[in-house]
C-alpha cells in the first residue's frame, strides 16, 4: 500500500491557494478562550450513534434512532425537526457552492473522462475564508469568470468530441432523421444527470432540446448538436454551482436534504469531484438516505484513490502546506535545500496525514506519532541511516529528536523565513491549525520594525522578538504566539535538528501555552498541546480533537460552523467515545449528524421601504 | 411573481432612496457626439502593495518646475518628471463610522514617529489591514461597516461598494472592453480573519462583486484581441467569416440558453443565491456584448498589435509584456480604464528578480549587492531598509517603463499619455498600514485638466487635510465631468463634503 504514494501525492496544486486563517477569532489582549459555548443539547438535535464506525459496515439506521427525524426502515425520514426557534440547535443553511478550481478540473476529468491537465488553469483564483478554498459564501461570480467557465467549456468539448472513445461516451445513440428529437433528448436525460449531479427538471429537458435544435439550425449534424448541448451545460449555473433547492427558498423549517444533495455532499467533501456511478445508483433508489448506506459508502470512496483529495486539497489547507510549493529558501545559508528536498518533504507531509486519514491511526497521535517517511535526502536531513531502496520509506525512531506533525520538515520549513526561523509564524500556525485559535492582526498600535536578523552573528531570533514581547502594545499577540514558536527552535530553518544556534548560543525552549500552562520542553509543549481541554461539557474530548472537527466541517460543508455548535459538539463528543479516533470515523460521524443531512431556507432581507 | 430582491436592486433602490454616502448622484453620460473629435479620456490606477519606502519622502522643494526635484528612490521617473504630479498629504482615512478620537488622541493632533522619523496623525494607524486598504483604495468606505450594514458575514463576504473606476465606466461610451483588470505578481498571504478577495482585487462592480484580474501576458492579449484590436488594413477572408458567423449563431443560443435558465432558477432560490446568479447573468450580458463586437473590429489608424508575448515567468519580462499590452490596449481604443494591481496587499512573494540597494537622501542610488527577499518581511523590516525600498523602487521603474510608452505616441497636438490620466498611489503609507500621507503619482495631464512638473504638499493636519475620495471626485468631475455630488465617506467629525482639490488643477 506504501508503496502506491509516491504516484497518489503527486501534488498538482495550485498556485492561487495559500495557509489561510481558521474560523475562531479571539483578542489577544483578554487572553480570550475560545472554548465551544457547550450549548446543551436538546432532545431533538442530539444524535446518538449506535455502532462503532470501526466495525466494517455500520450497523446503525434500521431502527437505531439517530435523534433528529425518526428514521424508518427504508431510511426515509418520517418526521422533521421542529422549525429552527432562537435557542434551539439550528442545522443551518449553505449558499450555492461554486465548484473550486481543484472541484472543478476533478469533476470535468470524470464527467468527460477528459484527461486535458487543469482545465482551470487562468481561472481566477478560489475565494478563501475561514482557512478554506470550499466556503459557499466567500466566492464571487464575475463577468472574468463566466467569459473562462464559457471558453474552457469549449475547448473541453473540442477535445473531448475528437476523441472517438470520448465522443461515443457522450453520444450513446443517433438521430432516426431530421425532426426526431428522442435520440437528443436521450442523451440530454443521461448526461445531464451526471453533469448537473441530479435528473433534470422537465423544463431542463425542453430548454435543452431548443439547444440541440439550435445547433442543427445553424448547420450542425447531430453530434455537433450534442457538442453544443454538452458546451451549454458545461457554462451553466447547474454545472458550475452544487445548488440544494428548499421548497421554500425563504422558509426557515428544517428539511432532509434529497438523495442526489446526499451524494454530491459526499463525493465533494471526500473526492472534491461529483458523485460516481454507484452514488448516483444507490441515490436513484434512495437508499442513500439510510445512516449505514451512508457511513458505508464512506468507507467506500475512503478505498478510491480520488479520495487522496483529503489530503492534497483538505489537509493541505488545514495545515498550510500550500505554501511550500513556493516557499523561498536561501541555499548559501542552508546548503543542503534544493528542489528534490522540497519535493521529498511535501511527501512525506501528504504521507504523514495519510497515516491518520487511510492508515486509520488515532488522531489524537498527531502531536507525538513517532513516525516519519524519508528518502535518502530527507533521512540525511534528519541524521537518520538512509534507507535500503530507493523513494519515500516509512521509518519509525524511537530515539530521534523527532516527534509528530511539528516534527515535520516540511512544516519547520514553510513556517520559517528564507534565511532564519520565524517562530511567530510557527507559533501562529500552530496555534490555528492544532487549537483553531487564530489570532488577528494588530489594532490600534505602532508596528515597530524588527531590527535586522543576521543569522550568523550574535543576536538570535529569540533576541529580535524580545523587542515585540517588552512592548506594551505587540506583547498580547506575541507573549502568546511567540513562546510556542520559541518552543520549536531546535528545528532551523529548513526542518534540522540543532542542539545550540548558529552561533553558539544555548536555545531555551521552555515556555508557555495560551491558559497559561507552562512547558519544560519541546516533548513537554506537545504534550501539553494534546492535553488542551476542548471545553465541551460532559466530554473529555481534547481541544485538537474539537478543532478537527471544526475543521471538517468548515471544509465539507463549506460554510461557518455558525447556529450548529451544538451539533458540531455532539459529533465531537460521539467521535471522541468511538474506539479508534481517526479521521475516518470522524467522517463518519460527520455524514450521519443531521447538519450533514438536513438544511433550511433564508428569508429574504427585510424589504427597502 | 415575486419581485426579486437582488444585490443590484437593492444597490439601485438605495441610491434614489437613501442617497447612498458614497455615491449621492449621477449626471446624464456626456454627449459623446459633440466630444467625438477630442482625444479619448483614459484612467490608468497602478497600485503598489503596502505602501513606499520612507525614502519616498525625500523630495526636494516644492512648486513648479525648477523648484522641486525627485529623490533617488524615484531615479526612473526624473525623464518624465516634466509630466508628472506629485502629491503629498493625500490618506484615505475611512474607517470607523462615528469616530471622534482614536486612542485618545485628538483628531486634529500629529504625533512623531520616532520609527519612521515622521510626523502623522495620532489616529493615522489604527486597526487598517491587508483586506481594509486596498478594498477601501478605490471606493474610499469603511468596508466592514458596509458589509455589517448589508448583512453580510464578514469574515467570509467579498461585498465591497462600487469602485471609482466602474463608476467611471458606467458614466462613458460603452467600449469593446469596458475596463480592464490586470496583475503581475500574485504574491498571497494571510488573510486577517477576511475574504482573500478583499487584499486580491481593486475593481469591484456596481453590484459589489470583486472583478478579479488577469495577470497572465497572453490571456490579456488574446482578450485584446478578441476584443476587436486590429491592426489597420487587415485583410478579411471570407471563408473564415462564414466559420465566425455559424460560430457566432451558436455562441449566442448559449448565452440566449444561459439567460432563460437563470430566470427558470431565480425564483427557487433565496437572496443571497439570486444575487450570486445575478453576477452570473451579468457576466453572460457582458460576453453577450463582446460576441457581438467581433464582427466589427476596432480598426484606428494608430492601433498596433504587438507580437503575442506568451506567458513569461520572469517578473521582468512580464511586467514589461504588461506595459505594451496596456498600449496596446489604449492606443487600439479598446478599453479605456485599467486597473492594474502590481502584487497582492498582503504579499508573501520572494522578490529575488530585484537587485537590493540603497537610496541615501540628496545622492546617487547606490548597489548594495545581492537581491530582494519575502516582500511582508521586508515590509516590516528598517525604515530605510534595502529590501523594502528596493521593491518600491522597482514598481516605480515598472510604472516609469509604462508612462514613457504611453508618452511615444502622439496624439493630437501632445502625446497619449497627456491626453489620459495614470495615477500611480497604494495602500499604505510606508510600510506602517498608515493611511495617511499615502504615496501619489499622478502621469498625464488629462488634456490640459491637470498641473504638471509640480510638487503639491497639501495640508498636513489632520483637521483640514483632504482625502483621497476628493482626488477621484476632481478626476470625475473636471477630466470625465461627470458630476458627482459626493464620493466616498470622511468619518472625521461632521463628514467633510466633496470639495474640488483646485491645487492640483490647471
Amino acid at each position: 500500500m506504501k508503496a502506491t504514494h509516491n504516484k497518489l501525492f503527486s501534488l498538482p496544486v495550485h498556485s492561487w491557494l495559500v495557509v489561510g486563517t481558521a474560523a475562531t477569532v479571539f483578542a489577544c489582549s483578554g487572553g480570550a478562550s475560545n472554548a465551544p459555548s457547550g450549548t446543551a443539547m436538546n432532545g431533538t438535535g442530539g444524535s446518538t450513534m449506535m455502532g462503532g464506525p470501526g466495525s466494517g459496515g455500520s450497523t446503525a439506521g434500521g431502527s437505531a434512532s439517530m435523534g433528529g427525524p425518526d428514521m424508518t426502515a427504508g431510511g426515509a425520514p418520517v418526521s422533521m425537526p421542529p422549525p429552527t426557534a432562537m435557542g434551539t440547535p439550528d442545522v443551518g443553511t449553505v449558499a450555492i457552492h461554486q465548484l473550486s478550481n481543484i472541484e472543478y478540473d476533478n469533476t470535468i476529468r470524470d464527467l468527460l473522462g477528459v484527461t486535458m491537465p487543469q482545465p482551470s488553469a487562468g481561472f481566477q483564483p478560489d475565494g478563501i475564508a475561514l482557512g478554506f478554498n470550499t466556503i459557499a459564501d466567500a466566492q464571487a461570480m464575475n463577468p472574468r469568470s463566466v467569459k473562462d467557465y464559457f471558453e474552457a467549456a469549449q475547448k473541453l468539448v473540442d477535445s473531448a468530441f475528437a476523441d472517438p472513445t470520448m465522443l461515443a461516451n457522450v453520444v450513446t445513440c443517433q438521430s432516426a432523421g431530421a425532426g426526431d428529437v428522442t435520440c437528443a433528448t436521450q442523451i440530454i436525460t443521461n448526461f445531464g444527470l451526471h453533469a448537473f449531479r441530479r435528473p433534470l427538471e422537465a423544463w431542463e429537458i425542453t430548454q435543452y432540446t431548443k439547444v440541440y435544435s439550435d445547433a442543427l439550425t445553424a448547420g450542425e449534424d447531430h453530434n455537433g448538436a450534442i457538442k453544443h448541448v454538452v458546451h451549454t451545460m458545461l457554462s451553466a449555473p447547474q454545472f458550475l454551482y452544487r445548488m440544494e433547492f428548499d421548497p421554500t427558498p425563504t422558509s426557515t423549517e428544517q428539511r432532509p436534504l434529497t438523495s442526489y444533495e446526499i451524494a454530491s455532499r459526499l463525493s465533494y467533501m471526500l473526492w472534491s469531484s461529483m458523485p460516481d456511478q454507484s452514488l448516483f445508483d444507490l441515490a436513484a433508489s434512495g437508499s442513500l438516505l439510510q445512516l449505514d448506506t451512508l457511513q458505508a459508502q464512506v468507507d467506500r470512496m475512503l478505498q478510491d484513490p480520488k479520495s487522496t483529495t483529503l489530503v492534497t486539497d483538505f489537509a493541505w489547507q488545514w495545515f498550510g502546506a500550500l505554501r511550500m510549493k513556493d516557499h523561498d529558501v536561501d541555499a548559501t545559508i542552508y546548503p543542503k535545500w534544493n528542489e528534490q528536498l522540497r519535493a521529498s518533504m511535501e511527501q512525506e507531509m501528504a504521507m504523514y496525514f495519510d497515516e491518520f486519514i487511510h492508515g486509520g491511526r488515532a488522531y489524537t497521535d498527531i502531536l507525538t506519532a513517532d513516525v516519519n517517511f524519508v528518502d535518502a535526502p530527507l533521512a540525511d536531513l534528519y541524521g537518520m541511516p538512509a534507507p535500503a531502496t530507493p523513494g519515500m520509506q516509512r521509518v519509525e525512531f524511537t530515539t530521534d529528536e523527532r516527534r509528530g506533525v511539528l516534527g515535520l520538515a516540511g512544516f519547520l520549513t514553510h513556517t520559517s523565513r528564507n534565511n532564519r526561523t520565524a517562530p511567530t509564524i510557527r507559533g501562529k500556525w500552530v496555534l490555528d491549525s492544532l487549537l483553531c485559535q487564530d489570532i488577528e492582526p494588530p489594532a490600534n498600535i505602532v508596528i515597530p520594525p524588527l531590527p535586522p536578523i543576521d543569522p550568523t552573528g550574535a543576536t538570535t531570533v529569540k533576541d529580535a522578538l524580545d523587542m515585540h514581547r517588552n512592548n506594551a502594545a505587540c506583547s498580547p499577540c506575541h507573549n502568546l504566539v511567540d513562546p510556542v514558536g520559541l518552543g520549536m527552535e531546535h528545528y532551523d530553518g529548513i526542518g534540522a535538528y540543532r542542539p545550540q544556534y548558529e552561533n553558539g548560543k544555548p536555545i531555551d525552549t521552555a515556555g508557555e501555552l495560551p491558559g497559561p500552562v507552562a512547558f519544560t520542553d519541546f516533548p513537554d509543549m506537545l504534550q501539553k498541546l494534546s492535553e488542551t481541554p476542548g471545553g465541551i461539557t460532559g466530554s473529555a474530548a481534547p481541544k485538537i480533537v474539537t478543532c478537527a472537527t471544526q475543521k471538517l466541517f468548515t471544509y465539507g460543508l463549506g460554510r461557518a460552523v455558525g447556529p450548529s455548535q451544538s451539533y458540531l459538539d455532539q459529533m465531537t463528543t460521539n467521535w471522541f467515545t468511538q474506539p479508534t479516533v481517526n479521521l475516518s470515523t470522524l467522517i463518519k460521524q460527520l455524514v450521519v449528524n443531521d447538519v450533514f443531512r438536513f438544511r433550511h431556507g433564508t428569508p429574504d432581507p427585510a424589504a427597502t421601504p | 411573481m415575486k419581485k426579486m430582491l437582488s444585490r443590484r436592486n437593492v444597490l439601485r433602490g438605495a441610491g434614489v432612496a437613501l442617497a447612498l454616502p458614497w455615491l449621492e448622484s449621477l449626471a446624464p453620460r456626456p454627449a459623446r457626439a459633440q466630444a467625438a473629435a477630442a482625444a479619448p479620456k483614459r484612467f490608468v490606477f497602478i497600485y503598489m502593495p503596502g505602501g513606499a519606502g520612507i525614502e519616498w519622502e525625500d523630495i526636494t522643494g516644492t512648486g513648479a518646475g525648477a523648484n522641486w526635484q525627485l529623490g533617488s528612490l524615484h531615479e526612473p521617473f526624473v525623464p518624465m518628471k516634466s509630466k508628472m504630479l506629485m502629491i503629498r498629504n493625500l490618506g484615505n482615512y475611512t474607517w470607523r463610522d462615528g469616530l471622534t478620537s482614536i486612542n485618545g488622541g485628538a483628531w486634529d493632533a500629529t504625533q512623531p514617529r520616532d520609527d519612521y522619523g515622521t510626523t502623522m496623525p495620532t489616529a493615522a494607524y489604527i486597526l487598517p489591514s491587508h483586506s481594509r486598504q486596498p478594498s477601501a483604495l478605490l471606493n474610499c468606505i469603511d468596508g466592514d461597516k458596509f458589509r455589517q450594514d448589508a448583512g453580510q458575514d464578514v469574515t467570509t463576504s467579498t461585498y465591497n461598494a462600487e469602485t471609482a473606476d466602474q463608476l467611471i465606466v458606467r458614466s462613458t461610451d460603452p467600449m469593446p472592453i469596458p475596463s480592464m483588470q490586470l496583475g503581475l505578481i500574485d504574491g498571497s498571504g494571510a488573510f486577517d480573519g477576511r475574504n482573500s478577495a478583499l487584499s486580491q482585487n481593486l475593481s469591484w462592480s456596481q453590484a459589489g462583486t470583486p472583478l478579479g484580474k488577469d495577470s497572465d501576458p497572453q490571456k490579456v492579449f488574446d482578450n485584446l484581441v478578441a476584443g476587436g484590436a486590429t491592426s489597420a488594413g487587415a485583410m478579411s477572408d471570407p471563408a473564415a467569416a462564414a466559420a465566425a458567423a455559424k460560430r457566432q449563431a451558436l455562441n449566442q443560443s448559449v448565452l440566449d440558453s444561459l439567460q432563460e435558465q437563470v430566470a427558470s432558477l431565480q425564483p427557487k432560490l433565496a437572496a443571497g443565491d439570486r444575487a450570486r446568479l445575478d453576477d452570473f447573468l451579468t457576466g453572460v450580458q457582458q460576453l453577450e456584448t463582446s460576441i457581438t463586437q467581433v464582427s466589427h473590429p476596432v480598426s484606428t489608424a494608430g492601433c498596433t498589435v504587438i507580437a503575442p508575448p506568451g506567458s513569461p515567468t520572469d517578473f521582468n519580462v512580464k511586467a514589461k509584456a504588461m506595459n505594451d499590452l496596456m498600449v496596446m490596449a489604449l492606443q487600439c481604443d479598446v478599453t479605456r480604464v485599467v486597473t492594474y494591481m502590481m502584487d497582492h496587499s498582503r504579499s508573501e512573494q520572494d522578490y529575488t528578480h530585484v537587485p537590493k540597494r540603497s537610496f541615501p537622501p540628496g545622492a546617487p542610488v547606490v548597489d548594495v549587492g545581492g537581491t530582494c527577499g519575502n516582500y511582508h518581511a521586508s515590509q516590516h523590516g528598517q525604515p530605510r531598509g534595502a529590501d523594502f525600498a528596493s521593491i518600491c523602487n522597482w514598481h516605480i521603474g515598472n510604472v516609469a517603463d509604462l508612462v514613457t510608452k504611453m508618452d511615444a505616441i502622439p496624439e493630437g497636438t501632445g502625446t497619449m499619455l497627456d491626453n489620459s490620466i495614470v495615477l500611480f498611489t497604494s495602500d499604505m503609507h510606508h510600510g506602517d498600514h498608515a493611511c495617511w500621507d499615502l504615496p501619489v503619482a499622478i502621469f498625464g495631464s488629462g488634456g490640459g485638466t491637470l498641473r504638471q512638473d509640480e510638487h503639491i504638499v497639501l495640508p498636513e493636519s489632520p483637521a483640514t487635510a483632504i482625502q483621497m475620495r476628493d482626488l477621484y471626485f476632481t478626476i470625475m468631475n473636471q477630466y470625465f465631468g461627470m458630476n458627482v455630488a459626493s464620493f466616498g465617506v470622511d468619518n472625521r467629525p461632521g463628514m467633510p463634503a466633496n470639495a474640488l482639490i483646485s491645487q492640483i488643477l490647471a
